[in-house]
């Protein structure tokens, strides 16, 4: 905010031409990741390290509180999960003496396997016929296995930069371009009939350009940054908002846009026009 | 076998047998010693083994020397090929650095003004330091193997043993000077830069033939030969500083005036030392020390019911060369002769004497005169 | 497992346990907790599972939890919520209101009070969504009805005694 009036004022006095410049509002929207962060391979390994330490830590699960002595949940549980190789004193353990303790072993970390909640898929003989284990559950069956969909959608694939369920881990900001004009960030001009709040011209622009199917929120009526475009004679400033849901239709055939991440909007964007927004986009 | 500095064996096998095993990690800037002194190599293969790849199941890592309890040992899951990882982004990061210290290196040759100089040198030695800082060769080095065998040409070294005289002997040396106010009975005060380290090799029995830690009570039989002193600098030297090493006493009794006065019992100037030599030792005092004792050594021999006396040693670095006259035993002004011929202090160490069964002895040996006996004298003042 | 401490004096020896043992006397009735040492205490680490949680609407998220499940299925939370969710119309089937003394003021003077339609027709008009998969653990044939409200009213029966 300090920077922003810092430089208006700065400015007032340098420009040449005699026009005051124009106000207009940009629109810096954004779609928030879906997903979690990726993280690069060493930061996988060192988090699955650490995670491996605290299983190594953790105290021993309290089996006698959830499986209750003669239930039949207590019986399904100790199928899956046998006692450990328990501490003979007659014999020699080149690795180690255990030491069993509530039916764990001390040294190492407790693997437990659970009971499954969910039925199974179809068990296939040789012959490919059933063999009468339990059938595959119906697609909305309550009790079916919990599959989640997979990081990578059909839009990163085909890498179809207009899908907001493309790179769902990143942040992806929207920009357009008329034709043969550059890419940019959707800026709106101010009216000259009726003065309108930045954020109103934002909110107008958008839905003038983009369709009424689109639920965004406002992050503040207060720009986060003033860019002074001195080839329009324009002050463009950002107002920032996220896209909730919906889809930007474009109502032009002639307006072309795009969803794209950080990077991209480094190859597509003007160099100096990126260095000074740089800063407003998110690194994930 | 090699005694580590915890006193802990390591246990070395047979390395034929071990080198079948060994596995090469992928050539980076920490295995490639062409560039890089070899004294910044892990030694023992064993050991090496161990720390940079997987420990061996069959036989358990070498800190331990228990026989069973080396081969109950198992190691955290995932933990070799997270340090695989961490190492090759740490050894990326040095090598980032050597390229920089390359370029300072052509700049140093083109450098015209001695601050540039200066400032390229520093430069050159911060970054050698932070390229070899997390290099796990060297930090197994300094904290395992002994001391006295590191190359301290090498500035990362300079750098650890410094953090380690900080953690430890730094704190001692200064509690102890202040506390036996050897500070300021003596010099006001110490600004400590250099890491003092002495020691009495004539004698036989262990407890008094290693390092002395300020402040210990020494028998008279223990210090009747000249010590050796160690003075360990942790910035770079490049030509030999000259030094300045002065032993005193400042607990001699003075009956006429019923105080103490201090007596100058060793003194040594214009020693040449540098990072590497960096000891005063029996050696190079038959060699060399003939050239710059100014003052024999005395050793203290308290007299009998006087006090416990300090035998205080002070190290200074000269700035310029020095000629001394001769200089009197006897009520030793030592703030005066530091600031006549502008020395700075920089290290100090402190033990202290008492009468003991051995001090006639060794004034007998060394020909220092009878010694004194004292008494109470009571007071004049009416007991109430 | 306890580490056990051996006192000698000079007539006999005692063993101390970190733990309470037969002849020690507890004045309090609360549990004698086990002496921890300087420096040795540690923190609670309970046993967590790695949990699959799909929500109403599909998402799954990852979490621990210390119940013994690999998978929950969650059918009422924040996504099907209408207070989480409230620009979305189509969230409230059920009025949570329907059994509170603001629903029983409206019903019996709906006449005079606004004009709001009755809840049931808008119910008919909502999409048959996962919800429903509740009535089917019920059964179908289910009608709701509602019923509920106060059993016992502690207030009421006082002041109708006098």
């Amino acid at each position: 905010m300090k920077s922003v009036l810092g430089r208006s004022f700065t400015r007032a006095y340098a420009t040449q031409s005699s026009t005051a410049p124009k106000i207009s509002s940009t629109l810096l929207l954004s779609r928030n990741p879906v997903v979690t962060a990726d993280l690069n391979p060493f930061q996988a390994q060192y988090y699955k390290y650490q995670n491996e330490l605290w299983r190594r830590l953790m105290w021993t699960f309290p089996k006698w509180f959830y499986f209750r002595v003669g239930t039949i949940s207590e019986q399904r549980f100790r199928q899956l999960n046998k006692d450990p190789v328990s501490n003979n004193p007659d014999i020699e353990f080149p690795r180690g003496r255990p030491e069993i303790r509530h039916q764990r072993d001390r040294r190492f970390k407790q693997e437990l396997r659970l009971p499954k909640t969910y039925k199974e898929e179809v068990e296939v003989d040789d012959a490919g016929e059933d063999t009468g284990a339990p059938g595959a559950p119906a697609n909305d069956d309550l009790a079916r296995k919990i599959v989640p969909n997979s990081r990578i959608t059909k839009a990163d694939e085909a890498n179809d930069k207009t899908s907001l369920e493309r790179k769902l881990s990143r942040t992806l900001y929207l920009v357009i371009r008329n034709d043969n004009n550059k890419w940019a960030l959707p800026n709106f001009g101010e009216k000259t009939e009726e003065l309108q709040a930045l954020h109103d011209l934002a909110e107008e622009g958008l839905y003038k350009i983009g369709g009424e199917h689109i639920n965004y929120f406002n992050v503040s009526n207060t720009p986060c940054h003033l860019y002074n475009n001195e080839v329009e004679n324009k002050k463009e400033y950002f107002i920032k908002s996220h896209i909730l849901s919906g889809e930007f239709e474009p109502q032009d055939k002639s307006l072309q846009y795009l969803w794209l991440t950080k990077e991209e909007l480094k190859d597509h964007l003007n160099e100096d026009y990126y260095k000074d927004i740089a800063h407003l986009l998110n690194d994930v | 076998m090699l005694q580590a500095k915890s006193g802990v064996r390591i246990a070395t096998r047979n390395v034929a047998s071990f080198s079948k095993r060994f596995q090469s990690t992928s050539s980076g800037i920490w295995t490639d010693f062409s560039k890089r002194s070899a004294s910044l190599k892990l030694n023992s293969p064993e050991v090496k083994q161990g720390l940079l790849h997987k420990i061996n199941p069959e036989e358990g890592p070498a800190s331990i020397s228990d026989y069973n309890r080396r081969l109950a040992y198992h190691s955290p899951e995932d933990i070799d090929e997270t340090f695989k990882q961490a190492y090759e982004l740490l050894q990326q990061e040095a090598e980032v650095k050597y390229k920089e210290i390359e370029g300072y290196k052509k700049r140093l040759g083109e450098a015209k003004s001695t601050k540039e100089v200066e400032f390229l040198k520093k430069s050159i030695d911060k970054l050698l330091v932070d390229a070899e800082v997390k290099n796990p060769e060297v930090l197994y080095n300094v904290e395992y193997t002994d001391v006295e065998l590191l190359d301290k040409s090498q500035p990362v070294y300079r750098h650890l043993l410094k953090e380690k005289w900080e953690a430890y002997d730094l704190m001692i040396t200064m509690q102890r000077l202040e506390q036996l106010h050897m500070i300021p009975d003596t010099l006001p005060t110490l600004d400590p830069k250099v890491d003092v380290k002495v020691k009495f090799p004539h004698n036989v029995k262990e407890e008094f033939a290693d390092w002395v830690v300020p402040g210990t009570v020494l028998p008279a039989f223990a210090v009747s030969q000249p010590p050796t002193i160690q003075i360990q600098e942790f910035e770079t030297v490049e030509e030999k500083n000259l030094y300045s090493i002065v032993l005193v006493n400042p607990d001699t009794p003075d009956l006429k005036t019923n105080s103490y006065s201090t007596t100058l019992q060793y003194g040594l100037a214009n020693v040449p030392l540098d990072n590497v030599d960096n000891v005063i030792d029996t050696s190079k005092l038959f060699s060399q020390g003939e050239k710059f004792t100014f003052k024999d050594y005395q050793p203290l021999v308290p007299e009998k019911n006087a006090q416990t006396q300090r035998a205080c040693l002070w190290v200074f670095r000269q700035s310029e060369e020095l000629t001394l006259g001769d200089i009197a035993r006897e009520n030793f002004d030592i703030r005066d002769f530091a600031s006549k011929n502008n020395l700075t202090a920089v290290g100090a160490h402190i033990w202290r004497q008492r009468f003991d069964r051995s001090v006639n002895y060794v004034r007998n040996k060394y020909g220092l005169g009878e010694g004194r006996v004292f008494r109470r004298v009571r007071g004049t003042a009416p007991v109430v | 497992m306890f580490r056990t401490k051996v006192i000698a004096t000079t007539q006999n020896l005692t063993f101390t346990r970190n733990v309470a043992m037969k002849g020690d006397v507890n004045l309090s009735s609360r549990r004698v907790m086990r002496k921890i040492r300087l420096g040795k205490a540690r923190p609670a680490i309970f046993y967590q599972f790695d949990t699959l949680v799909e929500l109403s609407d599909g998402s799954v998220i990852k979490r621990r939890s210390q119940a013994p499940k690999d998978e929950i299925r969650m059918i009422t939370d924040q996504r099907n919520s209408a207070l989480w969710n409230p620009n979305r119309s189509d969230l409230s089937t059920s009025d949570p209101n329907a059994t509170g003394k603001i629903n029983k003021f409206k019903q019996r003077f709906a006449s005079f009070s606004g004009e709001e339609e009755p809840v049931v027709a808008n119910e008919e008009e909502a999409p048959k969504d996962k919800q429903d998969d509740l009535l089917e653990l019920m059964g179908h044939n289910v009608q709701e009805v509602n019923k509920g409200g106060k059993l016992f009213n502690k207030k009421e029966s006082r002041n109708r005694k006098v």
